[in-house]
């Protein structure tokens, strides 16, 4: 690791980076600190001015209680179910349309770009009914279908981002490899997806994130409270009567822990990728 | 662009015409079996705990009616209306559903609720008089009941005990009147150290919530927001401007209130700062400060102007005009205004019960607070406000020009008169699709 | 010179490859969207069938003051947050590519804002800005007082026209921050060493070195975040739906998704928001066209 500076100005710099790093993290960090420690908080001292950043004493109860008031563990069980096969699906779909249209010349292929940009620029808002009007005709009235099916299928945003992570890989391994006799397919799975490991890396994060704090589908679609996954069935807690922030805010705590998990886990892939960079001044 | 015209023309637009029938309305396939057994779905918000306690009341409905089945289909509060609004769109509206004052003329209008009228009539099970007159009175127009009571509620004003007692200033008692509440609000209000800040005011006086924050101060003077026939918007009369003034002058003037452009996120949780002595909320805030243990609250009736008027509001079950099931459906509407349901509802603590006998008994009214009887007699007297089709377009539009008012940019009688002809003009597009 | 051969290979596979995708584009986006802009011709409540009424929703859309006020509102989101969002995270992400010990502890950190439902982190920061009890105008005062001066006025945030939309867009560029990092983090990934050493040797300084390689090296992927920061910046909603519920105060925080979904759902006027929809793609695909054009001028591939 090149981190092992020995000279002093070389530490200085070092130095100076760990506090540039040091002070944006706690500004980028700062409100979810809050959150979590409302979340240990009672009810009065969450409110209470000049406001309290710590409690004064750590009530795990809102845990506990946020356990009995939900079916945690089915709720856990459909999110993994749902946005495991959302990221397989997008991943799978994205990669190789993206590849398709980086790569290879094909009729229209132009006008799928034109039109996947396109997609993106409609609010989700104007769609929201027509496409609930087809999945209810789909027969998919309270499944978890409309919320991972589609990802098979792809997605604007993932071809779109492949297919520039793809751009940016040079021509000649794709030459090299058609020569060899590799068919494209082959050179998607074989060469391209292994050589874009942080860009998958990347839309893997973003479309787990995107699915597990997915709220409206969920709640359009679903019917039975045990088949929803957690994020929705966590706003089944904010009644229009709830002020119970210390016991939403435990929830929005059990969201956010898979998901940093998982980047954690993810950007090591990053890490890997700092020996082919390298970033100096 | 060739290609993409091809791709439009050929799949797209055979897709489109497909999803335009589509949405013209045909689905739903689910008429009654021969047998008389029959599957209604029923719709409705709730919360994890109310979903357990529906449940189990609901098998005590199926086992009264052999051969009916309840498949309850619970949305959270959030999404509710927009669920309910893609399921008519789809034309898979649920037989029953929970359904409130607001969108009673929105929807009734178009046809897509059932007129209950007849049946409630007719029914020799069914004694309409043993429910509260307002909440039966917010789904019955002219033309008939559109939706079977279930429960009420009331405003009322939440006080902080604690903080009345530190600053030496007496309880509220249940006749007093806007002087009173003036004088006791400026007591309570106090900035101890003298920094410009208030470290505690009188009142959150508000604008967001016709019915939570302001109605009651118009009716009280004298006004209204509507006329009789619910044809034209009556709040430039000097009664409801006088009412406005009032509620305005407690930011603007006397300064016992924080000025509330911040009460949309906040809202009610302004209360448990316990920084506010007084807020008016509804009673459907009892369940969610009793978690507040860090002062003592009671609840008070709203104070007397020229006229002692309570706001009520309440919730109601109907059922959809396209059910291939209404003879199962009433039944089920009947049941959730029932003596079991109801006892049901009052022990959950979230709402007051429509059913006199059970609102009045102690299921209801032992606990906390004290205050909550005061919220029986506003039912009891109190009025529902107008709703009509595009209710909540004029309410927003009023709401806009009560913003002015309280950021000091207009003066109440302009906001009344340009509100009013706002109103008039959301009241003149009436019930047609604009 | 291809062969006619290679290039069959490649029509074949370039059609089998995007099948799948094609098809769910038709299916749950082309189609839905091409409805929206033919019922965009008609009145719909959505509970009864639709009434056509020609182009009476588009002269609506013009003669409403409120739909200008929302289009302005929206192009001043798009301008303040888009610029400055990319700019701080390609810092971060220049930042966070460092190989120093723990970085990925402070990638995580960074991360966080975007991880987190945007209806927490929405009602926190609401909470903050509350002018009487929030955090934000307490530690202001503090501070004043801790240096012995006297406080100023709390700041209204978002209780004034003039400071709201600002609010909101520093708690956007906050939230959005981890995520174009991300992005532009695994683009600079790809720059190849080699390239950089080579400038060093030859004498490039770093603002050289960070023109001339890193900028174009990152380019292709530069060019999604910004095109895809001005496609979403568009369509800012969440952040009003929670924080200023219909675009208070006065109107001065109403956005064009926020104005669709009112009549969508609140007026039950489905015809009319779908407009607003295609109007709102017109819009963004004009500017997004503009961004294709200059992308030759910048963009490597």
């Amino acid at each position: 690791m090149r981190g092992n500076a020995s000279t002093p100005i070389a530490m200085l710099k070092d130095a100076l980076v760990y506090a540039a790093l040091t002070a944006v993290a706690f500004l980028m960090v700062f409100p979810f600190l809050w959150m979590a420690s409302t979340s240990l908080k009672t009810l009065g001292e969450a409110f209470e001015y000049p406001p309290r950043f710590l409690p004064t004493s750590p009530q795990w109860s809102n845990y506990s209680r946020l356990a009995e008031a939900i079916p945690m563990a089915k709720f856990l069980l459909n999110s993994v179910k749902i946005t495991g096969l959302t990221v397989i699906g997008t991943l799978l779909s994205c990669s190789m349309a993206g590849f398709a249209l980086s790569a290879l010349n094909f009729p229209g292929r132009g006008a799928l770009f034109t039109t996947t940009l396109a997609t993106l620029m409609v609010p989700y808002q104007v769609t929201l009914i027509p496409v609930f009007i087809l999945c209810q005709h789909l027969g998919w009235k309270d499944t978890h279908y409309p919320l991972w099916v589609p990802a098979f299928m792809g997605s604007a945003f993932g071809v779109f981002l492949l297919r520039q992570f793809f751009l940016a890989i040079p021509r000649d391994l794709y030459e090299a490899a058609m020569i060899d006799g590799c068919t494209p397919g082959g050179i998607v799975f074989r060469i391209y997806i292994p050589l874009a490991k942080p860009a998958l890396t990347t839309l893997g994060v973003f479309t787990f994130m995107n699915s597990w704090n997915d709220l409206l589908n969920p709640l359009i679609y679903i019917d039975t409270l045990d088949k929803m996954p957690l994020t929705a069935g966590l706003s089944f807690l904010q009644s229009q009567y709830s002020s119970d922030w210390p016991m939403m805010m435990a929830g929005a705590m059990v969201s956010i822990l898979p998901i940093l998990a998982i980047f954690v886990f993810a950007q090591r892939t990053f890490v890997e990728g700092i020996s082919t960079s390298g970033l100096k001044g | 662009m060739s290609t993409f015209l091809r791709k439009i023309n050929g799949a797209g637009r055979g897709l489109m015409a497909a999803i335009l029938m589509l949405a013209t309305g045909c689905g739903g396939d689910d008429a009654p079996a021969p047998d008389g057994s029959a599957t209604i779905r029923y719709a409705r918000w709730g919360t994890p705990q109310e979903i357990d306690a529906e449940r189990a009341l609901l098998k005590q409905f199926e086992e009264a009616h052999p051969g009916v089945r309840v498949i309850v289909e619970f949305s959270s509060w959030s999404e509710y209306w927009t669920k309910l609004q893609a399921q008519f769109a789809a034309g898979t509206a649920p037989d029953v559903f929970l359904f409130s004052g607001t969108h009673v003329q929105d929807y009734r209008q178009r046809g897509q609720i059932e007129n209950l009228a007849a049946r409630a009539a007719s029914d020799p099970t069914l004694k309409m008089e043993e429910f509260y007159p307002a909440p039966v009175e917010i789904f019955t127009d002219a033309d008939g009941l559109w939706a079977m009571p279930r429960d009420c509620n009331a405003i009322g004003i939440f006080y902080n005990k604690t903080l009345f007692d530190k600053l030496g200033v007496e309880y509220p008692k249940p006749d007093w009147t806007w002087d009173d509440f003036l004088a006791k609000a400026k007591a309570l209000t106090r900035d101890e150290d003298g920094d410009g800040r208030m470290e505690s005011y009188g009142y959150l006086a508000a604008f967001e919530s016709m019915e939570v924050h302001w109605i009651s101060w118009v009716w009280q003077a004298g006004g209204n927001v509507l006329n009789e026939a619910r044809t034209k918007c009556v709040l430039d009369s000097p009664e409801a401007i006088e009412g406005l003034e009032f509620l305005a002058g407690l930011v603007l003037k006397e300064k016992v209130s924080p000025n509330a452009s911040q009460a949309s996120t906040f809202g009610s949780n302004m209360f448990l700062t316990g920084r506010l002595a007084m807020s008016s909320e509804g009673s459907w805030m009892i369940k969610g400060f009793s978690a507040a243990d860090h002062f003592q609250w009671d609840v008070a009736p709203l104070p007397k102007g020229e006229q002692s008027v309570g706001v009520v509001n309440g919730l109601g079950n109907a059922i959809y005009s396209g059910s291939k099931q209404k003879d199962a459906a009433w039944e089920l509407v009947k049941f959730l205004g029932s003596r079991p349901y109801q006892e049901s509802l009052a022990r959950s603590g979230t709402s007051i019960p429509a059913l006199r006998s059970v609102a009045e008994s102690p299921i209801y009214l032992d606990g906390k607070p004290a205050g909550k009887r005061h919220f029986l007699s506003q039912i009891e007297s109190g009025r529902v406000p107008d709703y009509t089709a595009g209710s909540t377009q004029w309410e927003a539009a009023i709401r806009g020009k009560l913003e002015l008012v309280w950021m000091g940019r207009m003066d109440v009688a302009t906001a009344a008169r340009e509100a009013t002809a706002a109103v008039d003009a959301i009241l003149a597009k009436g019930s047609a699709n604009p | 010179m291809k062969s006619s051969g290679v290039a069959s290979t490649e029509r074949f596979w370039g059609l089998l490859l995007s099948a799948p995708y094609i098809a769910g584009l038709l299916v749950f986006a082309v189609g839905p969207i091409l409805f929206s802009w033919v019922i965009g011709f008609f009145a719909w409540d959505s509970l009864t069938p639709p009434r056509f009424v020609g182009f009476g929703n588009w002269t609506r859309l013009f003669g409403d003051p409120l739909f200008w006020k929302a289009l302005g509102n929206t192009l001043y989101f798009v301008i303040g947050t888009v610029p400055i969002g990319i700019a701080l995270s390609m810092l971060l992400a220049m930042l966070a590519n460092r190989p120093l010990r723990g970085i990925g502890f402070f990638r995580t950190l960074y991360f966080t804002p975007v991880v987190t439902s945007t209806v927490a982190v929405a009602l926190v920061w609401a909470w903050f800005y509350d002018p009487n009890y929030g955090v934000l105008n307490y530690a202001i005062a503090s501070a004043f007082k801790l240096a012995g001066l006297k406080p100023p006025s709390p700041i209204p945030w978002l209780a004034d026209p003039a400071t709201a939309m600002p609010a909101i867009m520093l708690m956007s560029v906050w939230k959005g921050l981890g995520y174009n990092m991300v992005i532009l983090l695994a683009a600079l990934q790809g720059v190849p060493r080699h390239l950089y050493e080579a400038a060093e040797i030859d004498g490039a300084g770093p603002l050289m070195r960070f023109r001339h390689i890193t900028i174009p090296g990152v380019s292709p992927v530069l060019f999604f975040v910004v095109t895809v920061g001005v496609i979403s910046a568009f369509q800012v909603f969440d952040q009003v739906y929670i924080m200023t519920r219909e675009g208070r105060p006065a109107d001065s925080t109403l956005t064009i998704v926020y104005y669709l979904y009112r009549h969508a759902f609140s007026n039950l006027e489905l015809g009319y928001a779908s407009t607003v929809g295609t109007a709102l793609f017109a819009i963004i695909f004009a500017a997004t066209l503009v961004q294709l054009q200059l992308r030759r001028h910048w963009v490597h591939t």
